[in-house]
């Protein structure tokens, strides 16, 4: 899949992360954020 | 950024922040997870299922404790019994490799087999040659009709095993590309959804003693919290988690409560092994009742987060865990529940206002579950309250097959009114649009059951009405014998349909017998709509046969419609025109029941409700113009009082029904009609 998003004024760059879930489950337990693992780091004109 | 060679079926989560050059504590806040408060603040892709891969693993057979076989068929145009379509085979020859054998046959390359523990149960025992890279399928193991035969031994009994082959040149392609293991299968893989529990011993049945507790704690957003029950229980889920999770406990474990003590689930169990819960038969005998099961969702006890909650008793199968392949079926014994009293507490219906109803189930499925197989689901002598939202429902993608689904002596009352039409899903929800090997219906019984006031939709329906393209071995059986229907849905009367299924697989059967049919109401209660609906069948699909086995079917004589029970007289069971059980003869090929066609007619008994029984109407007074919460309620239905709201609402309404019969001479005690245990004297 192809992810897309546009900078906003100011930062110097993104994270973005990511997991891949059993499923997005009906109850609060099942989101678990330390489950999700940085994906890249982009800082601009650093890539 | 591209992904690639991501996972088949998979859900995929992202979240996003924006870096600062100020220094990290100046970054912004992650945004994409959610919180279940702020839908909208959630990034997730679900990933497509795989295309069709060969089924090589055909058949399991003889399974023990401790080792099964397998039947392994690689023919190029079968598996097993089953023949690949032509749409199939060009899929699967895309992706995957064929060869000639030695007896010139074309046959799907597999070269080996891997078992693996299923992450219910990640630590069951599976002998170092048959884990990753798995045995080699020798040449020699495959005879001329291009079936081996391989036995696996050593294994844990109570565990449920995962199995695979694999196209060794696949795999290897896709390692050139430096990808992982579980990448490099992802593709080489072939069976997707094979599985097998080994047998084990259920042992002694579990008494769990009351401990009552007048608390619960629970987490929400990682935050430990404490909420008052409003009437102190004892908690049985984790004795039950503990049953389905560990491989210490066989199937079919039976978990018995005592009479008349009040017990507890407090969210949806999930159900992926078959066991018993019932109430102790010697407490029974005693005369001290049947067991209380209470659900205690944190967020119907506490609305002032103002959601609109979905809790369910039970949700069937369970959510793959980690790299587990959606796609595996699970297989499931009996689920039986008997002897028990089931309620949603404070479950609220739209007379509480709209942001606070209670979506509530008896079971349902999480909406990425996998697939299962289950032998049987029996509920028999219980009673359920509170069921607002749906009774039965399946929302997976993946086959949900109920061999047996047995409904005997069970009372549905005080729930429903999701909304003022009457319905948010329905009684038996299925979705075979998602999948054709869905079918809740393959020997489905409901008998001696009484449905008293309880708006909740169709009895019967399919997610969406279209065709299906059912396989030739798939068909419905649906018994409805001796059950006793008073004001099923009067809210709608489009939805108090009993059979919403535009498609039937052909030859399917429906047995429709002394059944009684009421619409009853107070005399000054005149806002209260008097309606009932009864079929939308419009084409039987495959071999075009149906057997139709309708006989005594009966309404009392108050509230009818052109001097019959439904208020809808196009859709009648014996209405001719068009779309009704009555209308297939003139087009497909229907087998009568002794009675005939003219047994699709619902009779009328020469008698009102009133005159009947006891008490059948509702004892509170509808208005329109300012709903209720106790529009729909009463304290019970057999003179005694049942409802929780008693006990737990300080605003209670007491208004009592009962259905026992008053009048013995009528034709509805002469034919056996209706519940049995309102015409018992």
């Amino acid at each position: 899949m192809q992810l897309y998003w546009s900078q906003v004024k100011g930062a110097k760059g993104y994270q973005i992360k990511a997991s891949y879930e059993q499923s997005i489950a009906n109850t609060p337990e099942n989101w678990d954020d330390a489950t999700m693992l940085v994906l890249d780091t982009i800082v601009w004109g650093e890539e | 950024m591209l992904l690639e060679d991501l996972i088949f079926s998979k859900t995929y989560r992202f979240a996003i922040r924006a870096l600062s050059e100020r220094g990290e504590e100046h970054n912004s806040q992650w945004f994409g997870t959610g919180n279940l408060h702020q839908w909208t603040d959630m990034v997730y892709y679900d990933m497509l299922d795989k295309y069709k891969v060969p089924s090589i693993i055909a058949q399991k057979a003889n399974i023990t404790k401790n080792s099964f076989d397998l039947y392994l068929d690689r023919s190029y145009a079968k598996s097993g019994n089953y023949e690949y379509t032509a749409d199939e085979l060009e899929e699967m020859s895309e992706y995957f490799h064929v060869l000639t054998d030695a007896s010139g046959n074309k046959v799907w390359k597999a070269d080996r087999l891997v078992i693996e523990p299923a992450s219910s149960n990640p630590d069951a025992k599976v002998p170092t040659q048959y884990q990753y890279p798995g045995i080699k399928l020798e040449e020699s193991m495959f005879g001329s009709d291009g079936v081996a035969m391989v036995s696996i031994e050593g294994l844990d009994s109570n565990s449920v095993y995962n199995m695979y082959t694999y196209d060794e040149s696949i795999f290897a392609e896709k390692a050139k590309k430096k990808l992982s293991v579980q990448q490099c299968l992802n593709y080489a893989q072939q069976n997707l959804d094979v599985t097998v529990r080994t047998k084990g011993d259920p042992g002694e049945p579990i008494v769990i003693d009351p401990v009552p507790q007048d608390t619960m704690m629970y987490t929400e957003s990682d935050a430990l919290k404490s909420i008052s029950l409003p009437i102190p229980a004892t908690s049985i889920q984790p004795k039950l988690e503990e049953f389905m999770k560990s491989n210490e406990y066989a199937e079919n474990k039976v978990f018995y409560l005592r009479g008349g003590e009040a017990y507890f689930l407090r969210a949806g169990l999930e159900v992926y092994k078959g066991f018993k819960l019932a109430t102790l038969p010697e407490d029974l005998a005693e005369g001290k009742g049947r067991a209380k099961v209470f659900l205690y969702y944190p967020q119907v006890l506490d609305i002032s987060g103002g959601t609109s909650p979905s809790p369910a008793f039970f949700m069937l199968s369970r959510n793959p865990i980690g790299s587990e392949n959606p796609m595996i079926t699970i297989d499931i014994d009996k689920i039986v529940l008997e002897d028990l009293d089931f309620t949603i507490a404070y479950a609220r219906n739209i007379g509480d206002g709209s942001k606070v109803v209670t979506n509530s189930y008896f079971m349902n499925m999480y909406s990425k579950g996998m697939g299962s197989t289950v032998e049987e689901i029996s509920l028999k002598n219980c009673s359920f309250q509170g069921i607002v939202g749906g009774f039965y429902r399946v929302q997976a993608n993946y086959g949900v097959r109920i061999k047996n689904f047995i409904i005997d002596n069970v009372d549905f009352y005080n729930g429903g009114y999701y909304s003022t039409s009457g319905r948010r899903y329905n009684w038996f929800h299925a979705n075979p649009e998602a999948n054709v090997n869905i079918n809740i219906w393959e020997n489905f019984v409901m008998k001696n059951c009484t449905i008293y006031d309880n708006p909740l939709g169709y009895m019967f329906n399919h997610n969406k009405q279209q065709s299906i393209e059912w396989p030739a071995s798939l068909h419905y059986n649906i018994t409805l014998e001796n059950n006793t229907f008073i004001n099923l849905n009067t809210c709608n009367a489009g939805n108090s349909m009993i059979f919403n299924t535009r498609w039937i697989p052909g030859g399917s059967t429906f047995t429709i017998k002394r059944n009684l049919f009421v619409l009853t109401r107070n005399d000054n209660d005149t806002e209260r709509d008097m309606v009932q609906a009864g079929c939308d069948i419009r084409t039987i699909n495959g071999s075009g046969t149906v057997t139709l086995d309708f006989e005594d079917n009966y309404s009392t004589n108050d509230n009818l419609t052109s001097g019959q029970i439904w208020s809808n007289t196009a859709s009648a069971f014996d209405y001719t025109q068009k779309n009704t059980f009555g209308s297939l003869a003139k087009n497909y090929d229907v087998t009568w029941g002794d009675a005939g066609a003219e047994g699709l007619t619902v009779k009328v008994a020469d008698i009102s409700a009133k005159d009947l029984m006891v008490q059948p109407n509702p004892p509170h007074k509808f208005d329109p113009a300012n709903v209720s919460h106790w529009d729909h309620q009463c304290d019970g239905i057999d003179g005694t009082v049942t409802n929780v709201d008693k006990e737990i609402r300080s605003d209670y309404q007491p208004g009592m029904v009962d259905l026992h019969f008053k009048n013995f001479n009528n034709v509805l005690v002469e034919k056996q009609v209706g519940a049995p245990k309102w015409r018992n004297q």
